[in-house]
């Protein structure tokens, strides 16, 4: 039984700092381009007092089972490179949504979120028990559905023309993984 | 810009009262088949006062439901709302339920819908309204379908009621879909 949940070879899954990692979720949050990528909420840079304020947030609502967030680090080295988060957990149907983000371009196309996502889906898995997993992508992201597609996830439904971003209509893509189709690799 | 936006055929749209409707929203949540095609949530009870905070809460947000009144004889027989988060995308998400158990299946939810996709559509300037129904409500997607939303998807076994899974459906109707 393999019970290192959190410690990947490349990356670990960490808790947040309300602090220094605010700090570094705010510079993240002057990238539009990342913010298209991760959220379909308006794009505004935060400063770091906004995700102090948001990283407490979370911690109260991990209190309460009702989301798991993770910040994603390297061995040995403090320095925040991404975020995780399963939320919108619904219990009694084994359900939840999650979304992962790596801040800095320099730091993707590394492995870096594909070994933080095998160990989110793990955990999703075989930690939280949960029969299904789903994220949602933007219609023009095809790199995020090729990344969702190379782990199993299976488009579900096309919310047709629900996303306006940069003068263009997208369609909201539904994608998700369930337990049985998940491998552990 | 003579129609009556909040009037339908059968229905018309009201405003919501926490004082005089809580008691009434309380009874009809405690309608567990009327709450199970509501609500993925587990059916749990509530006072008066509890549903009275909720519903001012919401207002307190600016965003209140809509009551639906049965035009004859101005009965209040069930609630709906359209949530935009977030606003940007000109998308909003339909929340509908006729609570009075005797006005299912005669046309009051569709005539009432067809009341809310107009607001969105002439007054919210929307885009596309979104819903999602469970598999198991078969008689809501046929309803849906009569005002003109087409499946757009399913969320497959979301959930798992009465020891059984089932899906979860996504509907949507474009502007230019849209007959009004």
């Amino acid at each position: 039984m393999n019970t290192q949940l959190f410690k990947g070879e490349k990356v670990r899954l960490t808790a947040l700092n309300p602090d220094k990692d605010a700090e570094v979720m705010s510079a993240w949050s002057h990238d539009a381009d990342f913010l298209h990528r991760t959220t379909t909420e308006i794009a505004a840079p935060i400063p770091p007092p906004g995700y102090k304020k948001k990283i407490e947030e979370w911690m109260k609502d991990m209190d309460k089972n009702e989301v798991f967030v993770f910040g994603i680090r390297q061995p040995g080295d403090e320095r925040l490179i991404g975020m995780a988060q399963i939320y919108w957990v619904e219990w009694p149907h084994g359900a939840a949504h999650f979304t992962i983000g790596i801040g800095k371009p320099e730091d993707r196309n590394k492995g870096l979120g594909s070994e933080a996502t095998r160990l989110l889906l793990r955990y999703s898995f075989h930690e939280l028990n949960l029969h299904r997993l789903a994220t949602f992508v933007s219609s023009w992201n095809a790199d995020g559905l090729r990344f969702l597609a190379r782990f199993g996830f299976v488009e579900e439904f096309r919310r047709r023309e629900s996303l306006y971003i940069m003068g263009q209509r997208y369609d909201q893509v539904g994608v998700s993984l369930l337990k049985e189709e998940w491998h552990d690799n | 810009m003579t129609i009556d936006l909040f009037r339908g055929k059968l229905t018309r749209l009201a405003a919501m009262n926490p004082e005089t409707d809580a008691e009434m929203v309380t009874r009809w949540n405690e309608d567990t088949e009327y709450f199970r095609l509501l609500d993925s949530g587990p059916p749990r009870l509530f006072t008066s006062k509890n549903t009275k905070e909720w519903m001012e809460k919401r207002i307190e947000r600016g965003k209140p439901e809509f009551l639906i009144r049965e035009l004859e004889s101005d009965k209040p027989i069930g609630f709906c709302a359209l949530w935009t988060p977030p606003p940007q995308h000109g998308n909003a998400f339909v929340a509908i339920g006729i609570g009075e158990r005797d006005y299912w299946g005669k046309g009051y939810g569709s005539d009432a819908l067809k009341t809310l996709v107009r607001y969105g559509f002439l007054e919210l300037n929307l885009h596309r309204v979104s819903l999602g129904v469970f598999e198991y409500n078969a008689r809501a997607i046929k309803a849906y379908e009569k005002v003109g939303f087409k499946m757009e998807g399913r969320e497959r076994s979301a959930m798992l009621r009465d020891g059984k899974r089932w899906d979860f459906f996504c509907m949507g109707i474009l502007r230019s879909e849209w007959v009004g």
